[in-house]
């Protein structure tokens, strides 16, 4: 109603009254404003909730729940505590660059580089190294004692005295009762976050507020969570303060890195870094039939199987379908770590496969045991059967058996494969060729937290232009949501392009035209534009997540 | 019908949190300095004699420890950012507490401000819980007025780095470095005691623009010619004339001076006790026996130092700069100053009352008829840094976030902009969740912004009105002069 006498308006609560999920979103508009708009945003919001759950365990509660003989659940968490190899240097350093912080006359500093000697040694000198210097971001994380544990450029090793800088900052700072939040240099800006003994660094020199850079920090804090659960960290710190995180970590560093990789700043021109901005999903476009059939033929294979808490099938990176325990719901950022994996790991093409993992937001204490398989060899869809229950993979094997079946014998299969064989989605690249003038838009229904946008398409595929579309998002969303002061809608006319973002009760909506548009010729192809959503809308959105 | 439900639905959701949060909080406490430092590392050549770097320290009754300590901080911070940047370019540092500003306006001369940010006290489950509103801060702002700390002290002393000629390390160094720091530490004193509650500072701050008084073209024209007294008195190198508050002709003074000018103008005339009896005819603000004050003026890039004298009668008041490095005026000078300008300023101080005795009437129906709903608008010239708006003409009538939104979407204005990057051309408009609309062009170095609060607007309506207020205001002569 804000852009016109708007039609779509009238179509969207039609649908409202159709659905039950938006009919609950509607009626707690409070709630709904705070979860999703700004409380995913908010690192507060999220560190209390996080505190809230470290005090119980879902997944315990579940066992207990579902069979008598609950047992001890660190068989599958790999422990380790074996002796910290450099901790006594490390202390030293630490020591150390706490006098820097104090004083950092640069006598002072030679006198650091003094005692430090056989560290700096072999230091890497990425000072004076522009490339390291001039990276667009980086990522590094590392203990409370100043223990390397991940950087994104560079080895972690060689930027020893750099994490002692940060630790020091950090704990200084800490000193007096505060916490660093963010340093604001000319052209680039640094998140901090601290977390469970664990310190995580973004350094950006994008577009992105620190808003954004912190919640790309909490994803992979969440990876990393989801590799060795909170209870796991903390009985590792609370053991040895400055143990070598990284022992733990081998293998993963490569879910961290296609992670953060998602975006301009590693070359990458693609739509994932919008779900991150955005913290949501991306659905698997399906006709209902299909979905249903796919749904429900996961339903009648599962429902006896006890201690199968989700049944999630994904393909390309876009969500098929999800069947969950009654009462438990997946949070989006944990959807965002199952795609991460998927997407990482070439092996599970091969053979089914049996993994831990625990999922942050669901209950970061403990381990869900996943059997992973693609459907069939030549069918690129992932079935991931989650379950409480450690001994669960032969029985799960067999239901991916008889789902694959059913699904092939209702032609399923050859839907997904199908949808995925054509370059781009037929019906939803016509809708946009049908307005020149829309270059790319992203939409999401606030019931729902996933996301439509259209394939990318000239001028977008160069990677200078995407940049320029990527910080124009960033720009928006940081605006609209803006914690002190959001925004309901903004229309601006770049020299590039014409953006419009425009946030209602029931959806989210940006868009990018042509600059050479008018309003009203801008006014009327959003109007066009939400019409066929809300009448495609069950093809591009699953509106409720069926239960066993 | 649909489209009433929903539009009755939105504000009713927005008024819920609003509401809310209003309940929950206990009490607020807005946005305080905490400390405010000046540093130089260089003076600290060893160990031990981290003292000497402090140049001073706001508030001064602060153990010596926790200054080394805070300026120790802040060089750490400088020192980080250097390590993926050019070392002089870190501007801020956010703590969940505090909010913390860096400037270096010359070379390793820091100054720091350090702001406590808002905090709101909620009782959370029957405990009080301080949340602290670091979100609420605009970093450009106070970033400006730090710069404007700065500038005023320039504007006052000249140059930091001129004051410290000696070689280091020598006695005679110690010496001026502690004459620097008393000089500063008077300074300061007065200056962070008198000036604008933090809380309320706003675009107007960051922009560092002065609204000039909207004459016409006779009077306008008239004012203009006392310019010719540099004609006259070659020893005057510069002629600024204000009417009360506002700017009639700001000569050639570089804008940030004209700036300082103004504020300094500003608090002298709260300070000036004398009767407004000696100011009919005409007379000197500073007694014609005290030597002059001096301030420093950019010149083409040369900071050069200035006797300034205020001669004032009636409302208007006359800013002339003396080259310092002349003598002193002597009486001779004042006074024949003071014969030529007397009788013509305040015959011209009593024309421009009439005139805007007669703006007055017109704009005061005008307001009438559309009180505190009224468009506000606010437009800046770049390159000149003037501005018009009428904003404050109805105070408090502006919600703070609006403000601060505005704040948000202005261009900064800055050098490397005058150097020639052109400047885009942009429009934007935006509804705030409080339903108010801001439009906002940018084009040919101006910045235009209309401030609307209708909440059935459609976007088409405001770009209409937008459109009519642009073509209605801008029709200043003084605006568009230059």
């Amino acid at each position: 109603m804000e852009i016109d006498q708007t039609p779509p308006n009238a179509a969207t609560s039609d649908t409202n009254s159709a659905c039950g999920e938006f009919m609950d979103a509607e009626s707690e508009p409070e709630q709904d404003e705070r979860e999703l708009s700004a409380g995913d945003l908010y690192q507060e919001a999220e560190l209390e909730a996080e505190a809230e759950q470290q005090r119980h365990s879902i997944i315990s509660e579940l066992r207990d729940e579902l069979s008598s003989r609950s047992r001890p659940r660190s068989a599958l968490s790999p422990d380790g505590d074996g002796p910290g190899a450099a901790a006594g240097q490390s202390r030293d350093l630490a020591a150390s660059v706490e006098s820097l912080a104090l004083s950092t006359s640069t006598s002072a500093r030679t006198e650091d580089s003094g005692s430090s000697n056989a560290l700096d040694e072999d230091a890497f000198d990425y000072q004076h190294d522009s490339v390291w210097r001039g990276q667009k971001k980086h990522i590094f994380i590392l203990s409370e004692a100043g223990k390397p544990i991940y950087s994104l450029h560079g080895n972690e090793d060689k930027l020893v005295t750099l994490f002692g800088v940060i630790q020091a900052l950090v704990s200084f700072v800490q000193l007096g009762q505060d916490a660093i939040t963010s340093i604001h240099a000319g052209g680039i800006k640094f998140a901090f976050m601290q977390r469970n003994s664990l310190i995580l660094v973004a350094a950006s020199r994008t577009n992105m507020s620190i808003q954004q850079l912190q919640l790309q920090l909490s994803d992979v804090y969440y990876q990393i969570l989801s590799t060795l659960t909170y209870s796991h960290i903390s009985k590792i710190f609370e053991k040895r303060k400055n143990f070598d995180l990284r022992r733990h970590l081998t293998g993963s560093e490569r879910l961290i890195y296609n992670l953060l990789a998602n975006d301009s700043s590693n070359a990458r021109v693609s739509n994932n870094i919008f779900t991150f901005l955005t913290n949501s999903i991306r659905v698997f476009p399906l006709p209902t039939t299909v979905r249903s059939t796919i749904v429900s033929a996961i339903q009648s294979n599962c429902s006896k199987i006890k201690k199968l808490v989700f049944a999630v099938l994904i393909a390309n990176n876009k969500l098929i379908a999800l069947v969950r325990m009654k009462n438990h719901s997946i949070h989006p950022a944990d959807l965002r770590l199952i795609f991460n994996l998927i997407e990482c790991s070439e092996s599970f093409k091969n053979s089914e496969n049996w993994t831990p993992i625990c999922l942050p937001k669901f209950d970061m204490n403990g381990y869900l045991h996943a059997h992973v398989s693609y459907l069939t060899d030549d069918c690129p869809a992932c079935l991931l059967l989650m379950s409480v229950d450690r001994d669960a993979f032969h029985i799960l094997s067999e239901a991916k058996e008889r789902i694959t079946e059913k699904l092939r014998r209702s032609l399923c299969l050859q839907a997904i494969k199908d949808e995925l064989q054509q370059p781009y989605n037929a019906k939803l690249y016509q809708q946009v060729v049908n307005i020149p003038d829309l270059r790319h838009f992203l939409y999401k229904p606030k019931a729902t937290a996933q996301l439509l946008c259209p394939m990318l398409r000239h001028p977008y595929k160069s990677l200078q232009e995407f940049e320029r579309l990527e910080a124009i998002y960033c720009r928006v969303l940081h605006r609209i949501h803006n914690t002190a002061r959001p925004l309901k809608l903004i229309y601006e006319v770049k020299e590039r392009e014409v953006v419009l973002a425009w946030v209602t009760a029931t959806y989210e909506l940006y868009a990018v035209f042509d600059s050479i548009v008018d309003k009203a010729t801008v006014i009327k192809n959003v109007d066009k534009l939400i019409k066929w959503i809300e009448k495609e809308y069950d093809v591009y959105f699953i509106r409720n997540h069926a239960t066993f | 019908m649909l489209p009433i439900y929903i539009r009755r639905r939105q504000p009713a959701a927005a008024d819920q949190i609003d509401g809310n949060t209003m309940a929950k909080v206990l009490q607020r406490v807005e946005i305080t300095l905490r400390s405010f430092y000046i540093f130089n590392s260089s003076f600290c050549q060893k160990e031990g004699e981290e003292e000497k770097k402090v140049l001073f320290y706001h508030p001064v009754d602060i153990e010596l420890n926790t200054k080394i300590r805070d300026v120790g901080l802040s060089e750490a911070i400088i020192t980080f950012t250097g390590t993926f940047t050019n070392e002089d370019d870190c501007k801020a540092l956010h703590t969940q507490k505090t909010t913390q500003l860096f400037h270096q306006p010359e070379p390793g001369y820091w100054l720091v401000m350090v702001l406590n940010v808002p905090k709101e006290f909620r009782l959370k489950e029957g405990i009080e819980v301080a949340d602290y509103r670091g979100v609420e801060v605009s970093d450009r702002i106070y970033h400006a007025v730090l710069r404007q700390c700065y500038h005023m002290y320039r504007f006052h002393y000249g140059l930091l780095q001129t004051k410290l000629t000696a070689s280091p390390s020598t006695a005679a160094s110690e010496e001026q470095r502690q004459l620097l720091a008393a000089e500063l530490q008077q300074f300061y004193a007065r200056y962070l005691s008198s000036s604008k509650e933090l809380k309320q500072c706003d675009i107007m701050d960051m922009l560092h623009s002065i609204q000039y008084l909207a004459l016409d073209k006779t009077l306008f024209l008239r004012a203009h010619n006392f310019n010719m007294l540099c004609d006259t008195f070659p020893v005057i190198k510069e002629c600024i004339m204000l009417y009360n508050e506002q700017v009639v002709c700001g000569g050639k003074l570089n804008a940030s001076d004209l700036y300082s000018l103004h504020s300094h103008i500003l608090a002298m005339s709260s300070a000036d006790n004398s009767n407004a009896e000696k100011y009919r005819q005409g007379a000197f603000v500073c007694g014609e026996e005290e030597t002059p004050i001096k301030v420093y003026l950019d010149v083409d890039g040369n900071i050069e130092s200035h006797y300034l004298l205020v001669y004032r009668a009636l409302s208007l008041t006359l800013c002339l700069f003396v080259d310092a490095k002349l003598t002193a005026p002597q009486p001779e000078f004042y006074e024949e100053l003071n014969n030529y300008l007397g009788p013509q300023l305040s015959c011209l101080s009593r024309d421009i009352s009439t005139e805007i005795s007669k703006q007055n009437v017109s704009t005061t129906l005008h307001d009438n008829n559309s009180n505190d709903s009224a468009p506000k608008y606010l437009f800046i010239n770049e390159q000149s840094l003037k501005h018009h708006t009428n904003i404050y003409r109805n105070a408090k009538s502006i919600p703070r976030n609006v403000m601060s939104i505005i704040a948000d979407l202005a261009n900064p204005i800055n050098d490397t902009n005058a150097a020639g990057n052109a400047a885009a051309t942009e429009e934007l408009q935006v509804k705030t969740t409080n339903d108010y609309w801001i439009v906002k062009r940018r084009c040919n170095w101006r910045q235009y912004y209309v401030i609307l609060c209708k909440s059935k607007a459609t976007l088409l309506d405001v770009t209409q009105e937008a459109k009519r207020i642009f073509e209605q205001e801008l029709t200043d002569d003084v605006f568009f002069d230059k």
